[in-house]
């Protein structure tokens, strides 16, 4: 939430491979967090692509380059985040 | 503990519409503890409205607090500076915790961020059920624990309807049918000649009758 506030265009979360967390079930957990997060987003206006989790181990360095690949250019297609450009406006007003 | 939900974004944004400084204030106690109103709740919910006001390009500054307890003045007393720094307030507290902060600020808007629901009990990790009525005239001795005012979707005290299926509740099939938790219940415990009471209708003067209700407990008033 905060680095899309912040900013930010996407936000990729990257846990163990289900089955393969340390904390046991943590990653289950963090990836329903997340999409209640991408829900939120939504309500907000945001895009909730711009917020994706992807289970992958360690090991699976292609997969991983493959995975954000795919998010950059689900980012290039949705644009870059609206509160950004907003940010310059109001940044503009202020120095008006 | 009270079971709280949180409102939707675009409906919080409508509310606190037209302030300029909104201090989202969350409650320490029982909304915390359902999820809905804690300093982790305040934080996503703050963060969301910054996202959502500067997306429509405007204007607000929305701050966030947590307070250990939003029905207590004690507790409200450690929010007073904030609360006096914003135009107004976006309590995620139960509807006792909004109101508790009206009446101490009597000058500054104070909004309900959350729909509070009922008075229930964790049932399993994520749900929440609902346990209590809060009648006023607690019948639980006589059924076991198990609450016919609230779990009967009838609220039959005289029950059973005759309209389950298969120990489900007629009315909502995802529930079981209290009566016949209360049937097995008293089995259990050996009370089963309690369910041939005949119970004279409830006395509903305890419950809303009359507006909010009152307790005084003259040995602890000074």
């Amino acid at each position: 939430m905060k680095a899309i506030e912040n900013g930010a265009d996407g936000v990729l979360v990257a846990g163990c491979l289900e089955g393969g967390c340390h904390f046991i079930d943590g990653n289950l957990i963090a990836k329903k967090r997340v999409n209640a997060i991408r829900t939120i987003l939504a309500e907000c206006g945001i895009e909730k692509e711009r917020l994706r989790m992807v289970n992958i181990s360690a090991a699976m360095a292609k997969n991983l380059v493959d995975v954000i690949f795919e998010m950059v250019d689900t980012i290039k297609q949705i644009g870059p985040n609206p509160l950004k450009t907003n940010s310059k406006i109001l940044k503009e007003e202020i120095h008006k | 503990m009270i079971v709280a939900q949180r409102k939707t974004i675009p409906e919080l944004k409508d509310i606190i519409n037209g302030h300029e400084n909104v201090l989202v204030l969350g409650c320490g106690t029982c909304v915390t503890v359902c999820l809905a109103g804690g300093e982790r709740e305040v934080a996503i919910i703050s963060s969301a409205l910054r996202i959502a006001f500067k997306k429509t390009g405007e204007r607000v500054k929305v701050s966030e607090l947590t307070i250990e307890r939003q029905c207590d003045n004690v507790f409200i007393e450690t929010a007073a500076e904030e609360i006096k720094k914003n135009d107004a307030i976006l309590s995620l507290g139960c509807g006792a915790g909004v109101q508790a902060i009206a009446e101490r600020f009597p000058d500054k808007p104070v909004y309900a961020g959350l729909d509070t629901a009922f008075l229930g009990i964790l049932e399993s990790r994520g749900v929440w059920t609902e346990k209590c009525a809060q009648c006023g005239a607690c019948v639980l001795a006589d059924f076991g624990g198990i609450c016919p005012v609230t779990r009967c979707a009838k609220h039959m005290l005289n029950g059973p309807c005759g309209g389950s299926r298969i120990e489900r509740c007629e009315i909502n099939s995802n529930q079981p049918c209290a009566w016949q938790l209360i049937y097995k219940r008293l089995k259990d415990i050996g009370q089963l000649d309690k369910i041939k009471k005949i119970y004279p209708a409830k006395n509903q003067g305890k419950s809303l009758d009359g507006g909010s209700r009152t307790i005084i407990r003259e040995d602890h008033r000074i």
